[in-house]
């Protein structure tokens, strides 16, 4: 940038030069304050709140700080306009710390500040407002450095006033923190409070230090460690940025890609500064312009995309209430239903024991199928809701040992009837000697049941085959029948909630689908792994189940 | 919101006050002091030198004399540092120092040849009402 142009006093500019480079002075407060204005504009473009309002004149006042603080430091563009920038330098910089004070109460708490802390910080800036008012903080235009010369007694007073400000944000900070109850707003609280502080932090130490090196006149240009102060600003707009995309601060819906539009117009639009020739400019403001609308379009597009999701969440939490709701109705209804059922089983077994006298065998079948189907209605409502209480984790497991061997046996003694009735062979594999394992047993005859009966059921001839055994720290139970078998596809199915398969529903039209997805929930329950193998439909299967002995 | 409205109300139109008085003085008036050095004649003055060496980097060994005038009163050479006779005569509120054992400041001296050609004290010769 070619200031020559501007130059009042050229003795000035000289000396500027010689003390630090007029870029880096340009680019570390002219950027660091349009980045301050633009955010701070932005969120009190889109939200009318008091938090907004607070947010934005800390902008204005860093804005406007880097601005007279960038007009100290150009005394080449004429002396009296250096001290009247200079001269407002410690109120500004006391009016953005208090504000940032005020935001960071604003924010957490979502109330105004308390009255009392207003009149506090009104008499606390009050005299560094007198002072500036009469022009009582500079003495002189020290022309030979090129500089105002301070007085010391009242610029001093600004410093204890940021320290205290600081303090009494950091006080806040960790009250707050304390007090919060909810993670989210603790995160809120932590990042918020991070942000100031760290923002007001680094500008108070670059400032103090630089007035500690004026003060005892160590270093020739102890000015210069003043821009150190101003990397406070982007960190502070890193974490309200992060707050505003992670948590929704600010109710910002589109604002990651509106900083990103923002931030490359910003971009391509500085190269206009660098840029001297007409084509250049020409194809950089083509690229401005391109940028742009392309822009506009993906902030369109995402606040369209960011609006139907709003709507697919709420849908989803609208479907997520009506199912939990269905659930219970389901729960209570299949509850209901089993009464009934089990109270209509019992009185056909009372019935069929001769209980109310004699059966004629004419009414026998009759009354052996209304029990058998009643025995199965009730095992059906049973499996139900076991799967239900499973899936809402309402089941709690009572780990005790016992022996595996007596639990199989027991479950093959029990279903024999259907295995004689089938004229099937059910051979157990199962050694002598107790096979002790820990867990709940009520859910593994259950499960262990429910894979023998399974086979059963999908085995027309032949023989089914029971093994128990414990190997390399394992217990291994399987299971292999001559059935019916499992296809590739319906081998996808298995274990899933209500996972039938297309040939098994041709074979047990009463199946709920909800058996082998008990069993795999009781089995890692007990941290083991069940699963299924077969070579196809109509080549038997077997069920495996690995537990940790 | 009308209570922070009112406060942030009062909050700006004080600042642009403060901000505009300021204007006014500094920049409309310019009412405010400018301290420089100017060209000192040793041989007729008692002038001030830095106190270093010429080998020193930066070591410059002209003699000068401090002057202490109002910004609206001070010709544009003050500032610039090129006066080639600047006097306070005529200016109320301009003040030249020259080098005695009250003036002196670290890192400076008075210049050693001193040859005063006519009567006028190696003093203070107006001084700057206020």
């Amino acid at each position: 940038m070619d200031l020559s142009s501007l130059v009042k006093i050229q003795y000035c500019y000289d000396y500027l030069i010689n003390q630090i480079p007029v870029g880096l002075l340009l680019y570390s407060h002219i950027p660091t304050a349009v980045a301050a204005l633009l955010f701070g504009g932005y969120v009190l473009f889109k939200v009318r709140k008091l938090t907004s309002f607070t947010l934005f004149a800390v902008c204005v006042a860093f804005a406007a700080w880097c601005v007279f603080d960038l007009g100290s430091w150009f005394a080449f563009l004429g002396s009296s306009e250096m001290m009247f920038m200079w001269s407002l330098l410690d109120l500004v910089a006391l009016i953005f710390f208090a504000f940032s004070y005020y935001f960071l109460y604003t924010f957490v708490t979502g109330r105004d500040l308390p009255i009392w802390q207003k009149i506090v910080g009104v008499v606390l800036l009050l005299p560094t407002a007198i002072t500036t008012l009469l022009g009582m903080n500079l003495t002189a235009f020290e022309s030979n450095i090129c500089e105002a010369i301070e007085h010391t007694q009242i610029t001093i007073y600004p410093y204890f006033v940021e320290g205290i400000i600081l303090l009494g944000a950091l006080v806040f900070s960790v009250k707050e923190y304390l007090l919060a109850k909810e993670p989210k707003h603790k995160r809120e609280i932590l990042l918020a409070s991070a942000g100031v502080i760290l923002f007001l932090g680094f500008f108070f130490l670059a400032t103090l230090g630089v007035a500690f090196l004026v003060n005892y006149d160590i270093g020739e240009y102890a000015y210069n460690f003043e821009i150190y102060g101003l990397f406070g600003m982007p960190v502070l707009l890193i974490y309200l940025g992060y707050l505003i995309v992670r948590y929704k601060a600010f109710d910002l819906k589109i604002f990651g890609a509106q900083a990103l539009l923002v931030a490359l117009i910003a971009l391509i639009g500085s190269e206009f500064a660098f840029v001297n020739s007409l084509t250049n400019r020409i194809l950089v403001a083509i690229t401005l312009v391109v940028t742009g609308a392309i822009g506009i379009m993906l902030i369109r597009s995402v606040r369209r995309e960011i609006e139907q999701r709003e709507r697919i969440e709420k849908l989803a939490k609208d479907l997520e209430r009506a199912n939990a709701r269905q659930v219970t109705l389901i729960h209570f209804i299949t509850h209901q239903i089993k009464g009934f059922i089990s109270k209509s089983r019992n009185i056909f077994a009372m019935t069929l024991e001769g209980d109310y006298g004699p059966v004629p065998d004419t009414m026998r079948p009759m009354l052996e199928e209304g029990f058998r189907s009643d025995t199965q209605g009730a095992t059906t409502i049973q499996e139900i809701l076991n799967a239900s209480n499973i899936k809402s984790g309402q089941v709690t497991y009572n780990m005790q040992p016992f022996d595996l061997n007596a639990l199989i046996k027991e479950i093959g003694n029990t279903l024999k009837p259907s295995v004689d009735a089938k004229g099937l062979a059910l051979n157990l594999h199962i050694g002598d000697s107790p096979l002790t394992f820990k867990g709940d047993r009520a859910q593994l005859v259950n499960a262990f049941k429910n894979l023998i009966d399974n086979s059963i059921k999908y085995t027309q001839q032949g023989t089914v085959d029971v093994s128990v055994a414990q190997t390399d720290g394992k217990v291994h139970f399987e299971i292999k029948d001559t059935g019916v078998g499992i296809t590739p596809e319906d081998m996808q199915h298995l274990f899933t909630e209500g996972g039938h398969g297309k040939e098994s529903a041709k074979i047990n039209v009463e199946s709920t689908g909800f058996g082998l997805y008990i069993v795999k929930n009781i089995i890692e329950a007990h941290k083991g792994k069940v699963w299924a193998e077969s070579e196809g439909a109509g080549k038997g299967s077997r069920f495996i189940v690995e537990l940790p002995a | 919101m009308s209570g922070p409205k009112y406060f942030l109300a009062c909050s700006v139109l004080v600042i642009v006050v403060i901000v505009g008085f300021r204007y006014y003085q500094y920049v409309i008036e310019r009412n405010f002091t400018v301290l420089a050095n100017i060209s000192c004649d040793p041989t007729s003055e008692v002038c001030f030198v830095s106190d270093c060496s010429p080998e020193d980097v930066g070591c410059d060994l002209t003699p000068y004399k401090k002057v202490s005038i109002r910004a609206s009163d001070a010709p544009k050479c003050i500032e610039e540092h090129n006066c080639e006779a600047f006097s306070c005569d005529g200016i109320s509120t301009c003040m030249i120092t020259y080098c005695n054992d009250s003036t002196i400041e670290e890192g400076e001296v008075c210049a050693d040849a001193v040859v005063i050609k006519n009567d006028s004290p190696a003093e203070e010769i107006s001084s700057l009402p206020k």
